[in-house]
């Protein structure tokens, strides 16, 4: 467990004041702010970059906040990967393997396959060969590189200098090169900024894989698309401070300020599952709480969440015919000013919410109780998976 | 078609430039027949004289690589007081006559000052001696190594050292697997500049030790006592010489990747 207590630190144009929050084994932990949040730099000071001004960072009980940053076994993905120029693709992903302290018992537990307690002197003292052991060290660094490029897919990419890689390349490799480190913490200040739709698309995939696999993550993004579609905590960081910390549904569904609102700007948002159509169509039925929405998508069967803008919500007294693939009969169950116009809150099976203009409320007469048909287009919600 | 006036017109300022440099050269090359220069090689004079340039000044230069290194990356990556003025003074061979060098070196090292004693003591003499010329060579040149030190330090961004850190490496396996060899190319540069610059070292070199006789005194010995024939020999070969060795080292150099590409 990381545990991250009252961290404190100024810089000329923004401060982290305060922070506080607590990332559990095998999280895949969110640090959703927008830029200048001071999101990158307490990313910088947890794996110790840089120092922070006061406050405590706990590591399974252990303070670490001064700790040298070697020992801190918490690998970082810099923003633009950061990958050594002059070393190929290979030297870049064995770089901590073969950078690693080894001693004398480490090497015979390793050529034994016995537990490192069990030796207590040198291996020569014992009589291994040194030279069988520095091929099989060297093999195993091999294997070691070889699976962890087929994991994050650049297999083919081994004996290439950083310089010819594309954007998503080099962000792969940079994962396996953190990952190499076996590293309790994974840290990624904004890994998916810098790559097209696609690969963006991609690469979440890849993430989504590495953390099931046990790995704990911590991302530092502005987009809340990815925070949705990545994390299981998220926590919104607002001017230097953690405002918010829970699930993505805590953080949509109840945003605990207006900031935090207007930031995520979604009010209706549905955690569910999209279901399998038989037909090659791409409007597929989602289903969340009972309740059955159609989306347009290209995506597989399977979990997700639905985003419908209250903007694109249509409210009628009555059955119209039209194009929308999403008519429902429901009731107000309250209204209130929003920034612009109205805000109208129905119950359709599940709480949806609609933004009207005064005038349109007044001419429908929208008033809590009141019975209402819903209409959405299939195309205007947005289907992000898990 | 019509832009290539500007070209055609600094081409021309260009040229002349380059026929400047050229010309003395080739003249001196071609008005100098292979008989003097085949006498010349046997002249063991010479050749001892320009062995021993070339040895001092490559040694000096690896000597004071030692120290200049870790300085340059001292200065490029730590902020500190007096930081400019340090610069500044790291420059101030450069910009100071050769020959006065010499003489502010010479107050320093002769037998009447404390660090002439102290070396005295250890059995160490400077004046009139390859110690003094590899001091007087290391005293100009000095600046064309940390400049250049200092400039490729900069040019490695910090972060692919927090980066290697981040994965385990000490700070001195940092500093000789990711930052001298994305800075080395600079380095190296400033390495052969210093060197080349200790080689051709005259007027500070002549005021500490006139002997034993490196090339440039010899040329200038040669050139005032005995006049132009006897002088021109000796330069001919000495640079011919100095150009392989320049050449052979620009060669090696190339093609490296750094933190500029």
């Amino acid at each position: 467990m990381l545990e991250i207590r009252n961290i404190s630190k100024s810089y000329p144009n923004f401060c982290l004041k305060d922070t506080s929050f607590t990332v559990e084994k095998g999280d895949y932990f969110v640090l959703l702010g927008c830029s200048g949040s001071g999101k990158s730099m307490l990313l910088e000071i947890i794996a110790g970059n840089t120092t922070a001004a006061s406050g405590k960072i706990i590591l399974n009980n252990k303070d670490i906040t001064s700790e040298k940053i070697q020992k801190r076994n918490i690998a970082f993905v810099y923003q633009d990967q950061a990958l050594f120029p002059h070393l190929t693709v290979f030297d870049n992903i064995a770089f901590s393997l073969r950078h690693r302290k080894i001693n004398s018992t480490e090497i015979y537990s390793f050529l034994t396959g016995l537990p490192k307690k069990m030796f207590r002197t040198s291996y020569t003292d014992k009589g291994i060969d040194s030279k069988l052991f520095a091929n099989q060290f060297r093999r195993s660094i091999k294997n070691k590189v070889k699976k962890l490029a087929r994991l994050v897919e650049v297999d083919s990419l081994l004996s290439r200098k950083p310089g010819t890689l594309s954007g998503g390349e080099a962000q792969r490799v940079a994962l396996a090169r953190a990952l190499a480190t076996s590293p309790e913490y994974l840290l990624l200040d904004e890994p998916l900024s810098n790559v097209d739709t696609q690969l963006r698309f991609e690469l979440r995939g890849l993430l989504r894989k590495i953390n099931r696999q046990g790995q704990t993550i911590i991302h530092v993004t502005h987009d809340y698309e990815e925070a949705i579609s990545l994390a299981n905590k998220i926590a919104v960081i607002e001017h230097g401070s953690v405002v918010q910390t829970g699930t993505p549904e805590d953080i949509f569904l109840y945003p605990k300020s207006e900031f935090i609102a207007n930031f995520i700007g979604i009010k209706n948002f549905y955690r569910g599952v999209l279901l399998n159509t038989g037909q090659n169509s791409e409007l597929a039925p989602f289903e969340s709480s009972g309740c059955v929405f159609h989306v347009m998508t290209e995506e597989k069967q399977g979990k997700g969440f639905l985003l419908i803008p209250a903007e694109n919500i249509i409210i009628s007294d009555k059955y119209n015919e039209s194009s929308s693939q999403n008519t429902f009969k429901g009731k107000i169950i309250d209204t209130f000013p929003a920034k612009l116009g109205i805000e109208v809150v129905a119950d359709i099976g599940v709480k949806i919410t609609s933004i009207v203009s005064k005038e349109s409320a007044e001419k429908l007469a929208l008033e809590k109780g009141k019975e209402i048909w819903i209409s959405f287009k299939a195309s205007s919600a947005k289907y992000i998976s898990l | 078609m019509k832009n290539n006036g500007l070209i055609l017109a600094f081409s021309f300022a260009g040229g002349l430039v380059l026929l400047f440099i050229i010309a003395p050269l080739l003249g001196m090359f071609l008005s100098t027949s292979g008989v003097e220069i085949s006498e010349t090689i046997k002249d063991t004079e010479v050749i001892n004289s320009i062995w021993l340039t070339i040895w001092t000044s490559m040694l000096v230069t690896i000597i004071f690589a030692l120290g200049c290194i870790p300085l340059a990356y001292v200065i490029s990556r730590k902020e500190f007081f007096f930081k400019k003025l340090i610069v500044g003074i790291i420059n101030l061979p450069i910009v100071i006559p050769h020959s006065a060098a010499g003489i502010a070196l010479l107050s320093v090292i002769s037998r009447n000052t404390i660090p002439g004693k102290m070396a005295e003591g250890f059995g160490f003499e400077f004046i009139g001696t390859s110690a003094g010329i590899m001091l007087a060579m290391a005293f100009v040149s000095i600046p064309y190594l940390l400049t250049a030190a200092i400039d490729g330090f900069n040019a490695v961004p910090v972060k692919y050292e927090k980066a290697a850190m981040n994965l385990g490496a000490s700070p001195v396996r940092t500093f000789f697997s990711i930052t001298l060899p994305l800075a080395w190319r600079p380095i190296l540069s400033g390495l052969i500049m210093m060197w080349a610059r200790g080689m051709s070292e005259f007027g500070a070199v002549i005021i500490i030790a006139y002997h034993p006789m490196t090339t440039p005194v010899m040329i200038f010995e040669r050139f005032n006592s005995f006049g132009l024939q006897y002088a021109r020999p000796v330069a001919v070969l000495f640079i011919a010489i100095c150009l392989v060795f320049f050449i052979a080292l620009r060669l090696f150099s190339k093609n490296k990747i750094d933190a500029r590409n």
